[in-house]
């Protein structure tokens, strides 16, 4: 199973200018990345908690509601975070513009 | 002299201890007071930090490897979705924050004049004749040539520069290729940037790649036309394999598109010929436009000339299959690929249709651009001699919008990723900007630095540096400006 997580994560590295992906545990622990540990446990710690932000957002807005997807654009950036129960996904990439 | 006499003793009282005497005095000064205060000059406050590195928490963490692939594949069809959408996206293309945005006024960054062509000795008559940014926006090709009359001797030349660090352009071209006869438009490939496309006045297409390590830039030469070709396009076939195309048009009144493939083993067959097409006006508009008095007949060149030559044309971003087609006598028509009908004279090797599907309401000049807007798939805008400049709907034969010019433009476009901007620039030597939907001119303060001013003859924006225009002139030279058209638009 392990290998199959590192295979999927190699796929989602091969996309055209994909910079980094980070997998966290719902406590924001990371724990597999393809970026350095600096750069992973800052990601992992504000991007976990901004998801968290985010999902009660959306939850107090329409209980019946919940958070999917998030995006988020910068200068530099795009990222991307998939929330789950369990785990986040957070994929950090250059906008090709 | 000595005499003797008796003096009594004297005794002197000893005088050994005497008794001094002090008496103090006390003055008084001026009152002399020190009050103690307690002043604090800086807080302090006792913070601890943290001056050694933590260590990084360790990534191993325990983890069910089984529930992260299972979320991984599950999330993975998503993601793809999302970066396949991130990058396709045309969303923020362009897009700047109003607070990003300093530069306010237009700026000419700098004038560049192209090298005198040695043979003719005569360079004030060498004008640039098409302008073309390359695909990365680092490269700007440009063409010169002269006033014809009739058939073309020159030489043609290219220039090729390339952007310094700085943001501008060298003194000299990083090359220049030359071609048997004036050169009338350029294009780069739309993904290799070292790859050129030129055509001339006498019916020839030139590719080069100005980085070919072999030093023979020269890749194709194939002569497409009877007549000067008037515009190339590079588009992308619709076929499932998107196959790269160049079109070529002609005053001669066809429109070819040619297979490009660089790795034919034949020179000749790098470019070979896919379907020609022939344009032709609408009848029923000729007759309209021509209206002789009662018993005279109509001129030679109505009743003879079977179809019009075409001046320019443009192939839709959105839709693979259309395009449009300007020709001579004013008309725009609106064509396609795939609903054509085959013509007389149509071979098995050299297919000939026609493409005409709707015709739009002629200028009463000749086209000069023609263009699809980049912005909005149902758009297109039409520039002609008449000084108009007409915003047409697919859908409407009637312009949506026209905007009345009191000069003449000599090149007009769409300005990308600002839908209500187009930009020209003609015989007031200077670039002007038009607002499509007050259909007014926008004053941009282009017109106040340039001091010789010529006529401004062809213009093109970077492909990559939006705010970054080329605009070439009737002496020559090249001006470089910038321009901040996002604030532009709310001028």
């Amino acid at each position: 199973m392990a290998q199959e997580v590192e295979e999927t994560m190699k796929r989602i590295q091969s996309h055209k200018g994909i910079v980094g992906t980070i997998i966290v545990n719902s406590e924001g622990v990371p724990i597999k990345t393809t970026l350095d540990n600096t750069t992973t446990v800052q990601y992992a710690g504000l991007i976990s908690s901004l998801a968290d932000k985010a999902r009660s957002v959306v939850r107090d807005l329409d209980p019946s509601n919940d958070l999917t997807f998030l995006r988020i654009r910068s200068k530099k950036h795009e990222i991307m975070v998939a929330p789950d129960k369990e785990f986040i996904l957070i994929v950090v990439q250059n906008p090709v513009d | 002299m000595f005499t003797t006499k008796h003096n009594e003793c004297v005794g002197f009282e000893s005088n050994w201890k005497v008794k001094r005497v002090y008496s103090s005095t006390e003055s008084q000064t001026t009152e002399f007071a020190v009050a103690e205060q307690e002043t604090s000059t800086a807080p302090k406050e006792s913070i601890m930090i943290q001056t050694d590195s933590q260590p990084p928490p360790k990534l191993t963490e325990e983890v069910d490897m089984d529930k992260v692939a299972g979320f991984l594949h599950t999330i993975y069809p998503n993601l793809k979705k999302a970066i396949d959408d991130c990058n396709n996206s045309r969303a923020f293309r362009g897009y700047k924050r109003q607070s990003d945005i300093e530069e306010v006024e237009c700026k000419l960054v700098q004038i560049v004049n192209a090298p005198r062509i040695g043979e003719e000795g005569d360079s004030s008559s060498k004008k640039v004749s098409s302008l073309t940014w390359n695909q990365s926006g680092k490269s700007l090709a440009f063409s010169c040539n002269f006033e014809h009359k009739s058939w073309c001797y020159h030489q043609g030349s290219v220039y090729i520069y390339t952007l310094l660090g700085n943001g501008k352009l060298p003194d000299h071209p990083k090359k220049t290729l030359t071609t048997e006869s004036c050169v009338v438009s350029l294009k780069f490939h739309p993904i290799r940037p070292s790859v050129l496309a030129g055509s001339t006045y006498t019916g020839t297409v030139v590719i080069w790649n100005f980085q070919n390590d072999s030093g023979d830039e020269v890749i194709a030469t194939k002569s497409v036309h009877d007549e000067v070709v008037t515009q190339i396009l590079w588009t992308n076939d619709v076929d499932p394999e998107k196959t790269l195309l160049l079109v070529t048009t002609s005053t001669d009144g066809l429109l070819k598109l040619w297979r490009y493939d660089p790795n034919a083993r034949d020179e000749g067959q790098i470019l070979s010929l896919r379907t020609r097409y022939k344009v032709k006006p609408p009848l029923f508009n000729n007759m309209q436009k021509y209206e002789p008095d009662n018993d005279e007949e109509a001129p030679l060149h109505i009743i003879t000339k079977e179809s019009n030559g075409v001046v320019c044309f443009d192939f839709s971003n959105f839709f693979p299959d259309m395009f449009l087609v300007a020709l001579e006598g004013g008309y725009v028509v609106q064509c396609s690929l795939l609903g054509a009908t085959e013509l007389k004279g149509s071979t098995k090797y050299e297919p000939l249709y026609d493409p005409s599907f709707k015709y739009y309401e002629p200028h009463q000049g000749e086209v000069i651009s023609i263009a699809f807007s980049p912005n909005r798939k149902e758009q297109f805008m039409t520039y002609g001699t008449d000084s108009e400049i007409r915003i047409y709907l697919l859908g409407q034969e009637d312009p949506a919008q026209l905007i009345f010019l009191k000069t003449t433009l000599l090149d007009v476009t769409f300005v990308p990723f600002e839908d209500k901007l187009v930009a020209g620039c003609g015989l007031n030597g200077f670039m002007e900007i038009f607002h499509v939907q007050k259909a007014t001119r926008i004053e941009n303060g282009a017109e106040i630095p340039v001091k010789k001013r010529s006529v401004s003859t062809s213009l093109s924006i970077n492909a990559a540096r939006n705010n970054l225009v080329a605009i070439g002139s009737a002496n020559g030279d090249i001006q470089l400006w910038t321009i901040p058209w996002s604030s532009l638009v709310n001028k």
